[in-house]
């Protein structure tokens, strides 16, 4: 009986304890919508009816965020009712993450085991919107671990200690546009968890801009009226005293936050009133000065001391020091006749607003060539250190101008820098209409010519070609076309079977051989035979030529000697005379055989 | 009538309060093309010119530094970009028009084509619509004397050289030929367009949701005309519809 007791009674003790080990697991957002400045805070709660070891599971991957870290807490809770022990065991982890981009983002659960169990949690989502305006800008660490006042502070009441914003200028007494940094600092006893900044109250006589504006509170420890504070920047601004004698600096007004316990001591704080004596800048002002107040050092450097017509010259004024870089504008640079003048361009390399180096870039471009005299840039300012104007003068050199040649119609083709400055007007006396050539008809009637040239060429060289590797095929077309020029009625009156057709060959033939070989029209045939014979012609053509003029004259002045029916004959044979003559080269000295083809 | 008084007083001295106000410093004060009465002048006269039906590159270029120095950077980017429709290789306007872009935000973040498509576009422009005219001229007669040359060249000799010369000459005369046919046509049918002033980008011709604003001096790539809207297509690819009045066209309709 009493082991049954027993073992009942283990096994309660055993199911006891393994149901203290399940989890209940649950997530949230801190926000369902947060802004670009705020950070994402996702709380995994985890409870327990037994106490339960878990590490903090690992952070999901969200898109549009990045992990910057996790913090747990835990608390237990024992209690017990009508005798009964009932036991609560949380734990709490927060993830924060930084968002990166605007928009809407889900986040994944998470998903973990405990003890041989998995568990999981709902998909969540987020919305990320855009910063508000910095005139509410609330500053808070970022790190969810930092105090401030650990291990300094241990035995301090929590409720005691002071809380004041201070406004410190860099200097009390500026020149009138020498520029002053400002900075305002939270000096504070306590534990201050964020600083929002409601209103910041201009007052009259100078201008301002904005040097640094950090979103944490970054405390260091510093003495105040013999005791210690914690002081962090809240603004920094930059100052450009615009009136003389005692200006009033802006007073900033903020809401002040504490954390956990001591909440009730929020409150807003002003920054107290700050005076600036402003001295007037002294008599004696240059007529350019260009109303650069500060300490600086200025040099000048020109591109080039030759150059050709079409390419320009850059003259560069480098203003390195600490100033009112903001304030002042660059000078003109002296006119030249015969040149084009840019208006100045801006570099600034500067470390801040009131830092760092400037360059002002002038763009010169020659109209001529020649040798120019190029004056140096004029730069003024008023030196704060010395209390002094000081003029800069760059020294003038002589430019020699060329005339462009054909390179330097390629110069920048491959250059690709950045313009430093507006190319200036060209202000051309005439601006001609723009033609476009394509468009134009010389342009085609050089296409054609060109076209033309390519057909005649083409012909001629077929023609030469045939005479070189095909001589009959050669002589043959041109006897046709000797035939076709000079002996067309000849040939037509052979067609129609006229008698006509001996006068006509004849006079054909002998306008050819005049055309060829110079002889006269008025000779006899005899006379022509003779003179052919100079002519280094072979004696069988020749022979053949007599041969035919005889048949010529015989059908022209024989009774008889013609009949319609030898037209055909007489024809050939002509064709034949025609085309030896074509194939005869006078150069060839007789090596090529003319033969006359015998029908 | 005391309310009435101290009402007014109050409303006086509300107008004296503003006086008082600082206003923050501008710090890129080379940034800001001073307003000239000079260059008002210059701009006028040019402007005359222009309406005439003058097309050319330098005027395109003066008017644009004027519209520039008078603080009109669309209008100067504008024409600009006529200037060099006209000639591509117009230095100057070209020089400018980097000038302007690079102080664009866009363009800042822009990162620069690879060095050979930077050098492909250097010759692209190097070579403008008339310089190509002249070069095809020169191509065309030295293939014609190239093809003359092997036309008659002597049967008993080696006949490779003026082959290779008219084979060269032909190539170039075919690139620069078909060049020259681009350059025309994008010439006379440039699609370019300007944002002259703060313009939003909407999704649609009509009712369309407006989901970018574009700054004064963005080119843009027209894809279609409307009566009121203009359908564009802006240099990262994203495509959407401007308001006629805010884009103006490098080449007007008129001209085309």
């Amino acid at each position: 009986m009493v082991k049954r007791i027993l073992s009942l009674l283990l096994i309660l003790f055993g199911m006891q304890v393994l149901t203290a080990q399940d989890l209940r697991v649950s997530s949230s957002l801190k926000q369902n919508s947060i802004t670009m400045n705020d950070q994402l805070e996702l709380i995994l709660q985890v409870r327990s009816t037994a106490d339960f070891n878990l590490r903090a599971p690992e952070a999901p991957m969200v898109s549009g965020f990045s992990f910057r870290n996790v913090v747990n807490s835990s608390s237990s809770q024992v209690s017990w009712v009508n005798g009964v022990k009932s036991s609560s065991f949380t734990k709490i982890f927060t993830y924060f993450y930084m968002p990166q981009r605007k928009g809407t983002f889900s986040i994944p659960g998470f998903s973990f085991s405990h003890n041989g169990r998995n568990y999981a949690t709902g998909e969540q989502r987020i919305r990320v919107e855009d910063a508000p305006p910095p005139s509410s800008q609330q500053q808070h660490s970022f790190d969810p671990w930092f105090d401030p006042y650990s291990g300094l502070y241990p035995e301090r009441n929590s409720s005691g200690g002071e809380t004041m914003l201070l406004c410190i200028p860099g200097s009390h007494s500026v020149w009138q546009g020498e520029p002053v940094v400002v900075s305002w600092y939270l000096y504070t006893e306590n534990r201050v968890d964020s600083f929002e900044t409601l209103m910041e109250k201009d007052h009259p006589g100078y201008g301002k801009t904005i040097h640094e504006q950090p979103r944490s509170l970054n405390y260091e420890e510093v003495k105040h009226k013999d005791r210690r504070f914690q002081r962090a920047l809240i603004k920094r601004s930059i100052i450009y005293p615009q009136q003389n004698g005692r200006i009033k600096l802006p007073t900033l007004s903020g809401r002040v936050k504490f954390s956990g316990w001591q909440s009730h001591l929020n409150r807003n704080v002003d920054s107290e009133d700050t005076w600036l004596d402003v001295k007037p800048l002294p008599a004696g002002k240059p007529a350019d000065f260009s109303g650069a107040v500060g300490s600086f050092k200025v040099s000048q450097s020109f591109s080039s001391s030759k150059i050709s017509l079409g390419e320009a010259l850059t003259c560069t004024i480098t203003i390195s020091g600490r100033g009112n870089f903001g304030q002042f504008i660059p000078q003109q640079f002296p006119k030249i006749d015969n040149f084009q003048i840019s208006e100045p361009g801006v570099e600034d390399n500067l470390k801040n607003a009131i830092a760092g180096t400037r360059r002002i870039v002038y763009t010169l471009i020659p109209r001529e060539t020649g040798d120019y005299e190029i004056p140096g840039a004029v730069f003024s300012w008023f030196d704060s250190s010395t209390g002094s104007y000081q003029v800069f003068r760059g020294q003038s050199i002589v430019l020699k101008v060329k005339q462009g040649n054909v390179l330097s119609y390629f110069s920048g083709l491959l250059e690709r820098h950045q313009p430093r400055t507006l190319n200036p007007l060209l202000e051309r006396e005439t601006h001609p209409n723009f033609k476009v050539y394509a468009n134009s008809t010389w342009f085609w009637l050089v296409i054609a010519l060109c076209l033309l040239s390519l057909i005649l060429a083409g012909y001629f060289a077929h023609e030469q070609r045939l005479r070189r590797e095909d001589p009959s095929l050669y002589a043959q077309k041109t006897a046709n076309r000797v035939l076709n020029k000079y002996l067309r009625q000849a040939t037509d009156a052979a067609d129609r079977l006229s008698l006509d057709f001996y006068p006509l060959a004849e006079s054909g033939l002998t306008q050819y051989l005049a055309n060829k070989y110079g002889v006269s029209r008025s000779l006899s045939t005899s006379e022509v035979i003779e003179l052919l014979q100079l002519q280094d012609l072979p004696s069988h053509l020749i022979e053949s030529l007599e041969a035919f003029f005889l048949l010529c004259q015989k059908a022209r002045y024989m009774p008889g000697g013609a009949e319609a029916a030898n037209l055909e004959d007489a024809l050939l044979k002509l064709r034949s005379l025609v085309q030896a003559f074509s194939r005869h080269r006078p150069e060839n000295n007789g090596k090529n055989s003319i033969v006359v083809e015998e029908s | 009538m005391k309310k009435l008084l101290f009402v007014l007083a109050l409303l006086c001295a509300s107008l004296f309060l503003p006086a008082q106000t600082i206003t923050a410093l501008d710090d890129s004060l080379s940034q800001t093309p001073a307003v000239n009465a000079e260059y008002f002048q210059t701009l006028e006269k040019l402007d005359k010119i222009a309406a005439q039906g003058v097309r050319n590159a330098d005027l395109f270029h003066d008017i644009g530094v004027c519209h520039f120095h008078l603080g009109e950077q669309g209008e100067a980017v504008l024409w600009f970009l006529r200037a060099l429709n006209l000639d591509s290789a117009h230095k100057p306007s070209r020089q400018n028009l980097e000038y302007i872009s690079s102080s664009l935000p866009s363009e800042q973040e822009e990162t620069h084509e690879p060095y050979l498509v930077q050098l492909f576009l250097g010759i692209w422009n190097f070579f403008s619509l008339n310089r190509l005219a002249i070069v095809v001229l020169i191509l065309a007669v030295l293939t014609t004397l190239s093809l003359h040359l092997l036309f008659f060249y002597p049967p008993q000799k080696e006949r490779g050289l003026p082959v290779l010369a008219v084979m060269i000459c032909v190539i170039l005369l075919l690139v620069s030929g078909i060049a020259l046919g681009v350059k025309n046509h994008r010439h006379r049918h440039n699609s370019k367009a300007v944002v002259l002033r703060e313009a939003e980008l909407k999704t649609q011709a009509k009712n369309g949701k407006a989901f970018r604003v574009l700054s004064p001096g963005t080119v843009v790539e027209t894809k279609q005309n409307g009566s009121a809207t203009m359908q564009v297509i802006l240099p990262d690819g994203v495509g959407g519809w401007l308001d006629k009045k805010d884009v103006e066209l490098v080449v007007p309709q008129k001209i085309r």
